[in-house]
């Protein structure tokens, strides 16, 4: 069934089954560095939706951050200047959302849709119209692109980051937070010092997104990554996690970002096949997947959640 | 002239019968009934329910409910918290539709299936959580339902709307400037503006669910003296209230719900308030308040010296002792729960100084007093203690599991292990430490919130109307708690509105009168009338006057 | 006391907004080196403008509601893709415009009625929204485009009056009419009262529904007349690239203006004034010779600080009113 399925997407068809598990290998490997900052940012963004926020800046931060760190000079020395100050530089954007949100008061999604557009402005005047690529000659760099490294960065986030946040109280505070807010602040709970973390904790994503995308792409410029945040929603609310805040989980976050990653991985599989039969490019249609894919999963989400009520 | 007089006779017959008949063409205002059947009206009942049933995911709030009411008449609805009082008031405004049983409008079979309408053929509410919109105008709020007078090119005429919404308040006996924005108003304000909106839609049954709950006593009366008004002209009036007093002030008639059914219904002159409590609870319960007034109290826990915030209360100075319920009376509005809220560090005092054991006291939020030792419990549970569809464990937990941290992270079983010893010592009635707290009952809700703080072990508790909705049963489990807080040496600030149970629960009690301590009632002072003489700000006159 | 239909917060910010443009015209004037006409900057804000604000202003109505559309930027290419077909195809001016027009009013109604009958936050649907309609845009254009090389040229200038020449009068037409609904009609003050209270509107017997379907038919006649303008003053229309982020452009304005984006307060003539202000802003970046990199930057600087500005010597208020 699941070879059926595969087939069908990548427009390949097996001989054997020996073949099938070294594509089916190598097709993982690929999807998973691939869909490492996607990962990644879906994991801080399903904190921040329970928190009944949004950050619309992602996108605009991992661009922002492999700007920044694309401005040093390339070889060893990029590896105390660059990445060190690049993990400084990721926090600071993302406490000034934090910032902006919990001690100025303004809306997230008003808040983080200016600090997208101010952001991706920075990009500009950091870079210009250049595409630089000083991450080709950083030794060893370009393991964060591999499967092994990306694996290892989103492995370590998630597992570490699951585990403390399933048994944390920091969970249930963020929680309380996100589902009433008053109540969070009656209940003792520090609302405003919980916001701004879970917003820095952000560009701390933000920071390991950028590594992976440097590494494996090996240059940027100041339009990457435009309209990653719309993935990485789609991918937390097919997770299930509901955009009124106070509930979510990470696990139906993976799934929801490897739903997004084989769809995206599939229509790039299937390109040769859809333009020899198809009248468009079928990697068009990926924007029509994910425009009724979010539909789709948000419309379950509150079907499946109204029975309770 | 004889012949004359037959004459006379058979003209003025005739008159008076073309009279009744061009009578029986006019509508009587406020009633809606046209005249003749104004005139030989038999009482029949204006709304009669028959069998009417309804469950929310397989619980069942109303069972095989009989229920008449006829024009005319003022009928009390009382009944514990759960007991279906809303879900009635629900069904018979249209919010939700019964799923058995026959609802007779004037006669006949009627199925409302939206509060449209309901408001369409009659039957205006005025719910207990007030739904206004807070940006626009009094006018608009009061007139949105309505078509709006129009001038040229169908555009609003605002003057006469407007002068509209005044006449409306006006025949209220209300003047509120009615281009004020509705957020602008005081709670009384908004309360008499959702009265006098639907007392204005010529309804021909008004019910009204709490609708005193921030309203002042002569406030209380002028409502009553308009209801009785409208008793006269024929329409039929549902009247929920807690407030016992005021149903055998107002009503006719008596119903009283518990676990969803009607158990009694009988006229309001048959009964007292022990047989409605009797019935609403289903045993004989004693008002008896479990609190035994001592004499000795240990250290001031708290201190406050001319404590002061603009526009909140001002020159504010007493102090709390370890083992001492003192409480805090007064009127709504009179600057009690914001005084807590400053002593639990949610607004800063402008001047003036606090004492937390002896030692200086100025939190800069919450979370310093939780772990100082000081606990607020606040008076709306659902909008300020709870997150509806959090779990009862959650929601427990959140109070204290801090304490069992270790590097951040809770200890499960040891959690678990106290979240069930709170279920159990706090009788909260729930399927599991599972269930969403927004399902449980009123009275479990508050307990819940009592468990969450109380299992820290604080030592100074502001309780701010705890028992406020909260069903008879619940309330004396809680009262019982309070007791056992102070028997344990701890310091007890209670707020409350209800009389009694200020009185009868605590040892000292301050009275507020806008925004600052009018009175300390101590010993045989401390009675219902002092109370409120103070919390008008009358008692030292009346005092002055007595010696 | 007598009290307009505005609150004091919004009056203001309208006050703000209105001064701060001056200032900006103001400064544009200065700046103004010779060879440039002060008449002439004034003429090009028809066309430069018009879209922000008639989008902005079907927008208010929907932000009104408490919902939002994110999806305007979307709708609008796939207006410009009719269009573009359109006259590829040969058919007259008329036609074109008045499709474009339909496609957008029919897409707008089509995010009201999801939102109504899934019951899902209109900003989801609206996301989705603006990639499937982008998405739907390019490949309609693929489909019925022999040759499709990623833009549509359109050459005759009959097809580019209502983007070129009539702009302005189509913005002051559009501009009158929306303030004088606003101040003598009943719909908006039922727009506001959905955005501030569902409950209250359902238990007082209007229909939610209606009210937030209305403020989508409006505001899809408005897009329709902003799509018009933008797709008719390009000569080139491209489906990837068209009207990108224009959505933020216009949310922006809405904000600027004073409108809360939670619904249930706001003003159309704010949104208006907050639309120049921006236009004038990133002109004075312009004409003060700004490296044209920072001027994005600058923009999201602005929207940031203004309405941290706003939120923050709102925010004790705020605080207090969510605690009692």
């Amino acid at each position: 069934m699941e070879i059926a399925f595969f087939t069908m997407i990548s427009g390949t068809s097996f001989q054997s089954a020996g073949e099938f598990s070294n594509y089916f290998k190598s097709y993982f490997g690929d999807l998973l560095a691939q869909s490492a900052p996607v990962l990644l940012l879906a994991f801080g963004m399903t904190l921040v939706l329970m928190t009944a926020g949004i950050d619309l800046s992602v996108g605009s931060q991992v661009a922002l951050v492999a700007c920044v760190m694309a401005s040093f000079r390339s070889g060893p020395t990029f590896w105390w200047t660059a990445v060190p100050l690049g993990l400084v530089f990721a926090l600071v954007i993302g406490l000034v959302n934090g910032v902006l949100i919990a001690r100025l008061d303004i809306p997230p999604i008003i808040a983080t849709l200016g600090t997208m557009i101010f952001y991706r402005g920075l990009c500009f005047v950091v870079m210009g119209d250049l595409e630089k690529s000083p991450f080709i000659d950083v030794p060893g760099y370009e393991w964060f692109g591999k499967f092994l490294g990306a694996t290892l960065v989103v492995g370590v986030v998630f597992v570490l980051g699951a585990l403390f946040f399933q048994y944390s109280r920091w969970r249930r505070e963020v929680l309380m937070l996100g589902g009433n807010r008053v109540a969070a602040r009656y209940a003792g709970i520090p609302v405003t010092r919980r916001l701004c973390e879970v917003y820095a904790l952000m560009g701390l994503l933000a920071f390991f997104a950028a590594l992976c995308f440097t590494a494996r792409n090996s240059s940027v410029s100041a339009s990457s990554l435009t309209g990653l945040e719309l993935q990485v929603i789609v991918a937390v609310v097919l997770g299930g996690t509901r955009v009124q805040g106070g509930g979510g989980s990470l696990v139906g976050t993976f799934f929801g970002v490897v739903i997004i990653a084989v769809m995206d991985e599939g229509l790039r599989g299937a390109a040769v096949w859809g333009d020899q039969h198809l009248p468009f490019k079928i990697s068009h249609l990926q924007y029509l997947l994910l425009g009724a894919l979010l539909v789709t999963g948000v419309w379950l989400n509150t079907r499946m959640e109204r029975p309770a009520k | 002239m004889t012949r004359s007089f037959g004459h006379q006779l058979q003209r003025s017959i005739l008159f008076l019968a073309s009279a009744i008949f061009l009578c029986s063409f006019r509508k009587i205002p406020s009633t809606g009934l046209r005249g003749l059947r104004y005139f030989c009206a038999v009482p029949v009942p204006l709304l009669k329910l028959d069998a009417v049933e309804k469950s929310f995911a397989g619980v069942q709030a109303l069972k095989l409910i009989q229920l008449e009411i006829a024009a005319g008449e003022i009928l009390g609805l009382i009944g514990e918290n759960g007991a279906g009082k809303s879900t009635l008031i629900n069904i018979l405004s249209g919010v939700h539709a019964p799923d058995g049983g026959v609802i007779a409008w004037q006669q006949q079979s009627v199925k409302f299936n939206s509060p449209h309408d309901a408001l369409a053929a009659g039957i205006a509410t005025i719910h207990q959580e007030l739904a206004f919109f807070g940006h626009l105008s009094v006018a608009e709020n009061m007139l949105l339902g309505e078509p709006w007078p129009r001038r040229c090119w169908r555009g609003v005429n605002w003057n006469q709307l407007h002068a509209e919404a005044e006449r409306r308040l006006a025949h209220f006996e209300l003047s509120i400037p009615t281009r004020r924005f509705f957020n602008e108003l005081s709670s009384a304000q908004k309360q008499e503006v959702a009265i006098a909106r639907a007392l204005s839609r010529q309804a021909r049954l008004l019910i009204l669910d709490e609708p005193t709950a921030s309203l002042s006593e002569s406030e209380v009366e002028r409502l009553f003296a308009h209801l009785q008004r409208l008793r006269h002209a024929g329409v039929a009036i549902l009247y929920v209230s807690h407030r016992l007093d005021e149903i055998v002030k107002l009503t006719d008639r008596v119903a009283v719900l518990r676990d969803g059914e009607l158990v009694a219904t009988y006229p309001t002159a048959e009964a007292d308030v022990n047989r409605m409590v009797r019935d609403m609870v289903g045993r004989p319960l004693d008002q008896v308040y479990p609190h035994k007034r001592r004499g000795a109290f240990g250290s001031p826990l708290l201190e406050l010296k001319a404590a002061t915030r603009a526009g909140m209360f001002r020159d504010i100075s007493f102090s709390v002792r370890g083992g001492e319920i003192v409480g805090l009376a007064g009127l709504v509005g009179a600057g009690r729960s914001e005084l807590a809220r400053a002593v639990y560090g949610l607004y800063s005092l402008d001047s003036g100084e606090m004492r937390l054991n002896g030692k200086p006291w100025s939190p800069r939020n919450s979370h310093q007093s939780v772990t100082s030792g000081l606990v607020y419990i606040p008076e709306e549970r659902k909008r300020q203690g709870l997150v509806l569809d959090h779990s009862v464990g959650a929601s427990i937990s959140i109070g204290f599991s801090d304490l069992l941290t270790r590097w951040g992270l809770v200890p499960h079983a040891a959690e678990t292990r106290r979240v069930e010893r709170a279920l159990e010592s706090f009788a909260i009635r729930t399927t599991g430490p599972a269930q969403a707290v927004g399902t449980l009952s009123g009275g479990n809700q508050q307990k819940t919130i009592l468990a969450r703080w109380l299992d820290r072990y604080p030592q100074i508790i502001i309780l701010d109307e705890p028992t406020r909705g909260v069903d008879v049963g619940a309330k004396t489990e809680i009262h019982a708690l309070i007791d056992r807080l102070a028997g344990e040496g701890r310091a007890v600030l209670l707020i409350s509105s209800d009389l009694p149970e200020v009185l009868g629960m605590s040892d000292r009690l301050l009275v507020m009168h806008r925004g600052s301590i009018s009175t300390e009632l101590r010993g045989d002072d401390m009675t219902q009338e002092n109370v409120i003489l103070a919390a008008s700000g009358l008692y030292q006159e009346a005092k002055g006057t007595d010696r | 006391m007598k009290q307009g239909p505005y609150s004091r917060f919004l009056v203001q910010r309208l006050v703000f907004l209105f001064v701060g443009n001056l200032l900006l015209l103001l400064a544009i004037r200065l700046l103004l080196r010779a060879g440039g006409s002060f008449a002439d900057v004034l003429k090009r804000c028809g066309p430069d403008v018009a879209p922000v604000i008639l989008a902005g202003l079907g927008m208010t109505g929907i932000i009104f509601t408490g919902a939002i559309d994110l999806s305007i930027g979307s709708v609008i290419v796939v207006a410009g893709t009719v269009f573009g077909i359109l006259v590829q195809s040969g058919f007259g001016p008329p036609v074109c415009f008045g499709a474009s027009l339909i496609a957008s009013w029919s897409l707008s109604m089509l995010n009201g009625l999801l939102v109504r009958s899934l019951k899902i936050p209109a900003i989801i649907i609206t996301l989705a929204g603006l990639t499937f309609y982008r998405g739907a845009a390019l490949i309609l254009a693929e489909i019925s485009i022999p040759n499709f090389g990623g833009n549509i040229s359109i050459p005759d200038e009959a097809f580019h009056s209502p983007g070129k020449l009539y702009a302005g009068r189509i913005l002051f037409v559009a501009l009158a009419a929306a303030l004088l609904w606003e101040a003598f009609a009943k719909t908006p003050r039922r727009w506001l009262a959905l955005g501030s209270s569902e409950e209250a509107c359902r238990l007082l017997g209007l229909a939610p529904g209606r009210i937030l379907q209305s403020a989508f038919f409006a505001s899809g006649i408005f897009l329709g007349l902003a799509a018009l303008i933008f797709v008719t003053r390009v000569q080139y229309i491209e489906p990837a690239r068209l009207a990108l982020s224009f959505e933020l452009q216009v949310i922006g304005a809405v904000v600027l203006g004073g409108t809360n984006i939670f619904g249930g307060e706001g003003s159309f003539a704010g949104t208006a004034l907050g639309a120049f202000f921006l236009y004038f802003t990133s002109q004075v970046l312009t004409y003060a010779e700004v490296n044209p990199y920072f001027q994005e930057a600058v923009t999201g600087a602005i929207i940031i600080g203004v309405i941290g500005l706003d939120c923050a010597l709102h925010r004790r208020r705020k605080l207090l009113e969510e605690l009692a």
